[in-house]
């Protein structure tokens, strides 16, 4: 099992009213090898929030995340970033891309921590392999503001893949693209799910985005549910 | 990609918002290295001027009122093989009659051709009648070469001038003068022995002319010891060469062979023995009869010890002048009476009996068993004389011819010894001429001085007994030795010391002085606080913009993996060039800070250094420091601000940006509330209680309490953001509801804001109402002028007390009408260093005056900060009539002296030595608040007189007279007493001109609070701009709501003016409480006018700062916002 959800909750408090919001409620969730996964649901139904719990960048109220088989819960913070480098890959909305940098120079920015000159040889031929296998071999160097949002959106795919890691997590990857640049992200996904043994969990509001993966969850009221299975 | 590459990206990225940083990171550099440059300057320019005023002088031994041989200064040359320098300096008076101009106090000194030894480049020597006059002198007087010029100079004489019976017979001389040249720094123009900035008005005259014109030919009273060569020489060498080389003239001494014992008469004569002469030639068995006496009349204590440790057993003499012998009704007038030892008298005399001459008894027709009194003046402080008289029994008559009596055993008193008949004495004590009778003028013309009758020693001591000594003579015969032997076998007995000879290390002393002198560094480290807050504030503010925009990529670079304290770290490490790029502009630009600073002291700040000498200095270890705490300071507010905006990268990536603050939680609002309340009623409470226990002087309390208030108050408005930020409306807000939400959301940035102009205004009106003025307190005994109206000072010590009949009759004060209600409080005093905050060097021996204790007491004049606890709190006066050991004297001086010149405290001792040589330990008993007497050390003018005979005379008075007539009784003062050289200036003037030195450190404080203001003020003027900018969203709503763009400014403005108006009262209030210790003083006058306008100025300052971004919001098309969402 690459990751697990068990019994997972989050709530927050409103201060000095006693109001109690709940935003998920005892969700369970296992993503195995290979896996590919779609949440949906209506905005504010907490898909991001239980997407960043499972990529541990928040916290639940209560429950366990399981990540290859370590409970986050017993990683120090230090740990837990160190985890998340090298097991998961993030994609968000927006690409947050670094204005500074090339398309390379972000594509390669998780690889920073490294220190190892071989590693380090490998990870650009990774990259620019990467690069070459979404199209956007023309423009390694361009800066973000020199493409398009499609294609600063791959290079956000690329980056997220640059460590190897064995779970991708995406949070509305096409909600800023147009109709045929999701399109070519979404198969971009279903390919990298396949060729690059990656399991792949995505949060979305677009019904063929989600089409496209193995199992599609719905979130409403704090419940995951299960609604489709291939 | 490495760390490296990925900083050198973001700063090429970000260089624009960078180059602000470094613009800001340069300004607190600046201001730091100009600071400590400025204490560099001050001290090198110090030591500058230390070199100035000396030359290539080393060592000084300065005489003052006694005087040794020029050639002493020869000898010591031959003994030590360095040019010691002879030179006569006494105070003096100049008048350029043509210009009508004068100076009261000019320093004359007479220097032959050696003196050129000790210049750079030789100082012209004056020939007869000529004089070189010092560029400061020319410059006053508006002389130049070849002009004339009127001098009179203060004439000492060899007898202390407070002794009895010495006459001040001429206390000045003048002479008309030509200038032959201008003596400038390198020419010693500027020579002192005093630790001061200050240049005394020199004038110098040939040594020769001088010693002429004193009447002290072949003597000096300053030797100069050069310090070319001088490597092997020290103290203890040059006191030992001293002792080699001295001569009984330069201790005063005469020693006088008064002919050889032979027969009977010398049967009974003490022989004294005398150890071998160095040839070790046989002893002579030949006697002679030798005496000793002293210029200054009587011996001193220490000087009477070492002639009778070498000479035991000789025979001592006091000679004293007696108003009247009387028996029944018949009276001798004015007699010399003499107490001598029996060794001298060659027969006992019990107590109170008396031998008298045949021709007294023949006088007053008494015998053997006989009484007859004596009556005599004794000389208390100033002169006044006190008549006394003792009964004597006649023990035996002898005659006259060939008897004890001898001329010789009159003193050689000034105006006396010298006159041709009784009339002419001058005795410095009043003689009625009426009593002398033609045959007391024949016992004169016959016998002179010889005394008309002897009594015992004791009895001598117990009744004429005087501070400065009991012996006037010492007579002893010894075999075998001729006067050099005797000399060196007495001069060696004696220490130079004892006789006020001795050598001070002056360079060294002046270079220490210099080296531990107010450190300016870091006086202007803390006058330019605000500017530096101002600085580091803009530095915050703006990196804070960049930081911000930056928080999305600190949350990748958490999601991509980056442990925080790496994210936090590669910030730092991006900082780190931004910063060492503006320290380098920095530290130049300190440079231009310091050459302002400096020029300003030089010039409009020169109230604060009294000289316009101070150079820059630059030394490449303050540059680095300077620089190294410009890293250090910029780096830990950028740090810190990594630390608040970048802290939680993750927050900004999953939560949007961090710029709203998330409502305050019930907890710190209760949190925010306590702080506030503790801190207002601790305030209050403090306020209180130092009211209530009076301690209204407790200025560092009243400081706390506005401190705590403006804490309490920024709590306060913190706590009420708060609680408008959790505040849920029921209906639609209104305009101020829809204002403090607004101010709420941001509280963060308010309250910033708030808190740095409310200090601002604390600092400003602190600085400005402590401003100190004095109108209308002169005749309050509690202020720093003790209620008296005028202080004098003269260029001739007044030897008599001007409240006499007889002092005052002397100067022409009793037959003023208008002089009538006036009194005069006159000190006597040791000459010292200056300690007051005009000299910038710090003194270890501060001049002294000898105050009347009891008449400050009982008027409660002046007011005391602190106290010893062994004082009487509510008469400390008192405390300073007790001795507090043999050679321990209470002493009292100004706080800040005490605090800052000397660097001590209440309870601390100073070390002197007195006339005699001896040390004397004065306890520093209390610290007085802010008085006329700043620079000197106080001390009981009854027991300054035992350690410091020679200190009777007053030099400096404080004048108490009705204020309404002050202008025409100074005119008038200043007239009679015009040849003594008597200067009159009002007792608050001469405490503004203290109070200015204090009054000028505010002002550049306020100045450059006020640039620090500005910089502050452009931070927020940026911080401004970027609220604006977060809010283009928000904005554009408003118009797409249909709200009116004059609504939009008019919210705008009126959230920022309640940021400013908040501030502007909150800082008023803290200062109120602050400046209560000011505002309860008697003379406190509120500088209304000046905080007004100072206030007024940062109000507009502020306006501007808010109206022009608050116009501009709109003035963009925002609508754009709206699609960002």
């Amino acid at each position: 099992m690459v990751a697990e959800l068990q019994n997972i909750s989050k709530h927050y408090d409103q201060p000095g009213s006693g109001i109690r919001n709940v935003i998920l409620n005892g969700i369970s969730l296992s993503v195995g090898e290979r896996d590919s996964i779609a949440i949906v649901g209506p905005s504010g139904s907490g898909k991001s929030t239980l997407l960043n719990i499972l990529g541990t960048l928040d916290h639940p109220s209560s429950g366990r995340v399981i990540l290859d088989g370590t409970d986050t819960d017993t990683l120090d913070e230090n740990r837990l970033a160190d985890r998340r480098n090298r097991f998961i890959g993030f994609v968000f909305q927006l690409h947050h891309l670094l204005p500074q940098l090339t398309l390379l120079e972000n594509v390669l920015l998780p690889a920073l921590p490294v220190t190892d000159p071989s590693v380090r040889k490998m990870t650009i031929e990774r990259a620019k392999m990467l690069i070459e296998r979404v199209g956007l071999k023309e423009q390694v160097h361009h800066r973000p503001v020199q493409m398009s949002v499609g294609e600063c959106q791959r290079a956000a795919v690329v980056r997220a893949l640059i460590n190897q890691p064995r779970l991708l997590l995406a949070d509305e990857p096409t909600g800023s693209l147009d109709a045929s640049n999701a399109d070519l992200l979404g198969q971009l996904l279903r390919e990298l799910n396949t060729e690059q043994n990656l399991a792949v969990v995505v949060v979305t509001h677009s019904a063929e985005l989600a089409a496209g993966m193995g199992k599609i969850y719905k979130l409403t009221s704090g419940s995951l549910n299960l609604t489709k299975q291939r | 990609m490495n760390l490296i590459r990925l900083i050198l990206r973001n700063l090429r990225y970000y260089r624009k918002p960078y180059l602000a940083v470094v613009a800001g990171v340069a300004i607190s550099t600046a201001v730091l290295t100009g600071a400590l440059i400025v204490g560099d300057s001050v001290r090198f320019s110090l030591e500058r001027l230390t070199r100035i005023r000396l030359g290539k002088t080393a060592y000084a031994l300065q005489s003052n009122e006694r005087f040794f041989r020029q050639q002493l200064a020869a000898e010591l040359t031959a003994v030590l093989h360095v040019p010691a320098v002879p030179a006569l300096r006494v105070s003096g008076m100049a008048i350029n009659s043509d210009k009508e101009l004068r100076i009261n106090q000019v320093e004359v000194t007479g220097v032959d051709e050696h003196f050129g030894q000790l210049c750079d480049s030789p100082l012209p020597i004056p020939g007869e009648e000529e004089v070189v006059i010092s560029r400061n002198t020319a410059e006053k007087l508006k002389l130049r070469p070849g002009d004339e010029l009127l001098l009179r100079i203060r004439k000492p004489g060899k007898a202390p001038s407070g002794a009895p019976f010495v006459a001040e017979k001429m206390p000045s001389v003048s002479v008309r003068v030509k200038i032959k040249a201008i003596a400038e720094d390198e020419q010693l123009g500027r020579f002192s022995l005093k630790s001061n900035q200050t240049a005394p008005f020199n004038i110098f005259l040939s040594l020769k002319q001088m010693s002429s014109l004193l009447e002290l030919p072949g003597y000096a009273n300053l030797l100069l010891v050069s310090g070319i060569g001088a490597q092997q020489t020290s103290i203890p060498r040059l006191d030992s060469a001293l002792r080699v080389c001295w001569k009984p003239a330069d201790a005063g001494l005469h020693i006088k062979p008064l002919g050889v014992v032979s027969g009977v008469a010398g049967q009974n004569i003490p022989k004294i023995s005398l150890t071998a002469s160095p040839s070790g030639e046989p002893v002579n068995r030949d006697e002679k009869r030798w005496e000793i006496t002293t210029d200054r009349i009587f011996f001193g204590d220490s000087t009477a010890h070492a002639v009778l440790a070498v000479l035991p057993g000789c025979e001592s003499i006091l000679t004293y002048v007696v108003n009247s012998v009387s028996a029944g009704n018949r009276s001798t007038p004015y007699s010399f009476v003499t107490a001598a030892s029996e060794s001298f008298l060659k027969q006992p005399l019990g107590k109170r009996q008396i031998l008298i001459s045949d021709w007294l008894a023949g006088d007053l027709g008494v015998g053997a068993g006989d009484s007859v009194t004596l009556r005599y003046f004794l000389m208390g402080p100033l002169r006044s004389l006190r008549e006394d008289s003792a009964r004597f029994q006649v023990k035996s008559v002898f005659p006259l011819a060939g008897g004890l009596s001898d001329p010789g055993l009159m003193p050689d008193f000034p105006g006396m010894s010298d006159a041709g008949n009784c009339r002419d004495w001058e005795t410095g004590a009043p003689v009625d001429l009426k009593k002398i009778r033609d045959k007391d003028e024949l016992y004169w013309k016959h016998f002179r001085g010889s005394p008309k009758a002897f009594i015992s020693m004791n009895d001598g001591q117990k009744i004429w007994g005087n501070r400065f000594g009991n012996f006037t003579a010492f007579r002893f015969s010894a075999s075998g030795k001729d006067l050099p032997g005797i000399e060196s076998v007495i001069m060696k007995q004696i220490n130079p010391r004892q006789s006020g000879l001795f050598f001070r290390p002056v360079q060294a002393e002046g270079m220490q002085a210099a080296a531990n002198s107010t450190d300016f560094g870091e006086l202007f480290l803390s006058l330019s606080f605000f500017i530096l807050l101002g600085a580091l504030l803009l530095t915050s503010m703006l990196f804070t913009l960049l930081a911000q925009s930056r928080m999305t990529e600190a949350g990748l670079l958490s999601s991509l993996g980056f442990r925080r304290s790496r994210i936090l770290r590669m910030f730092s490490w991006e900082v780190l060039p931004v910063v060492l790029a503006g320290i380098i502009p920095g530290a130049l630009l300190g440079i231009l800070y310091n050459r302002l600073l400096i020029f300003g002291l030089n010039t409009v700040w020169n109230d604060a250094v009294h000289t316009t000498q101070i150079v820059m200095t630059l030394r490449l270890q303050t540059m680095l420091t300077g620089s190294a705490l410009g890293l250090f300071t910029s780096m830990m507010v950028l740090i810190l601000t990594i630390l608040r905006n970048l802290g939680k990268p993750l927050q900004a990536l999953t939560r949007g940006t961090m710029s709203a603050q998330s409502p305050a939680s019930p907890g710190h609002l209760k949190i925010n509330l306590a702080v506030a309340a503790t801190s207002i009623l601790v305030s209050l409470g403090l306020l209180a209680w130092l009211l209530m226990t009076g301690q209204t002087m407790n200025v560092a309390l009243f400081l706390a309490s506005g401190g705590l208030m403006l804490l309490g108050g920024l709590a306060a408005i913190y706590w009420h953001l708060g609680r408008m930020a959790m505040k849920k409306g029921a209906g639609i807000p209104g305009f101020r509801e829809l204002v403090f939400r607004n101010l709420s959301l941001r509280r963060g940035r308010t309250i910033s804001a708030v808190s740095l102009l409310a200090l601002g205004t604390f600092i400003v009106m602190i600085t400005g109402a402590n401003h100190k003025t004095f109108y209308g307190a002169e005749t309050n005994p509690a202020s720093g002028t003790g209620g008296f109206l005028l202080w004098g000072e003269t260029m001739l010590p007044i030897q008599d007390d001007l409240n006499s009949a007889y002092g005052g009759s002397k100067f022409g004060l009793r037959d003023e009408k208008i002089l009538e209600p006036v009194r005069y409080i006159q000190f006597s005093q040791v000459s010292g260093d200056d300690a007051s905050c005009l000299n910038l060097n710090q003194v270890s021996t501060p001049g002294i005056l000898g105050v009347p204790a009891g008449l400050f007491d009982s008027q409660k004049a002046f007011s005391f900060i602190s106290t010893d606890p062994s004082a009487d709190k509510d008469h400390p006066w008192k405390t300073l009539a007790t001795r507090l050991g043999t050679n321990t004297i209470p002493g009292f001086a100004d706080q800040t002296v005490i605090t800052w010149g000397l660097r001590k405290s209440v309870g601390d001792t100073l070390v002197y030595r007195d006339e005699s040589g001896g040390l004397l330990y004065i306890k520093l008993t209390g610290g007085l608040d802010n008085s006329i007497f700043q620079g000197h050390l106080l001390v009981s003018d009854s027991l300054l007189r035992i350690f410091f005979p020679s200190a009777g005379a007053s030099r400096q008075m404080l004048v108490d007279a009705p204020p309404a007539m002050r202008d025409t009784i100074t005119q008038r003062l200043e007239l009679l007493m015009r040849d003594q050289g008597l200067t009159l200036t009002p007792a608050t003037a001469r405490l503004a001109a203290f109070n200015a030195v204090e009054n000028t450190y505010l002002i550049v404080f306020m100045m450059l609070g006020g640039l620090g203001m500005l910089i502050g003020t452009v931070g927020l003027g940026i911080v401004l701009l970027r609220n604006i900018r977060q809010r283009r969203q928000e904005l554009a709503l408003y118009l797409a709501l249909g709200f009116r763009p004059d609504f939009i400014r008019r919210c705008i403005l009126a959230e920022h003016f309640v940021i400013l108006l908040s501030a502007l009262l909150l800082g008023m209030v803290s200062s109120l409480t602050g400046i209560l210790p000011s505002m309860l003083t008697p003379e406190y006058s509120a500088p209304v006018g000046f905080i007004s306008v100072i206030l007024l100025l940062m109000g507009i300052n502020g306006v501007l700062w808010i109206w022009f971004p608050a116009r501009s919001a709109l003035k963009k098309d925002i609508l754009p916002g709206l699609r960002d969402e």
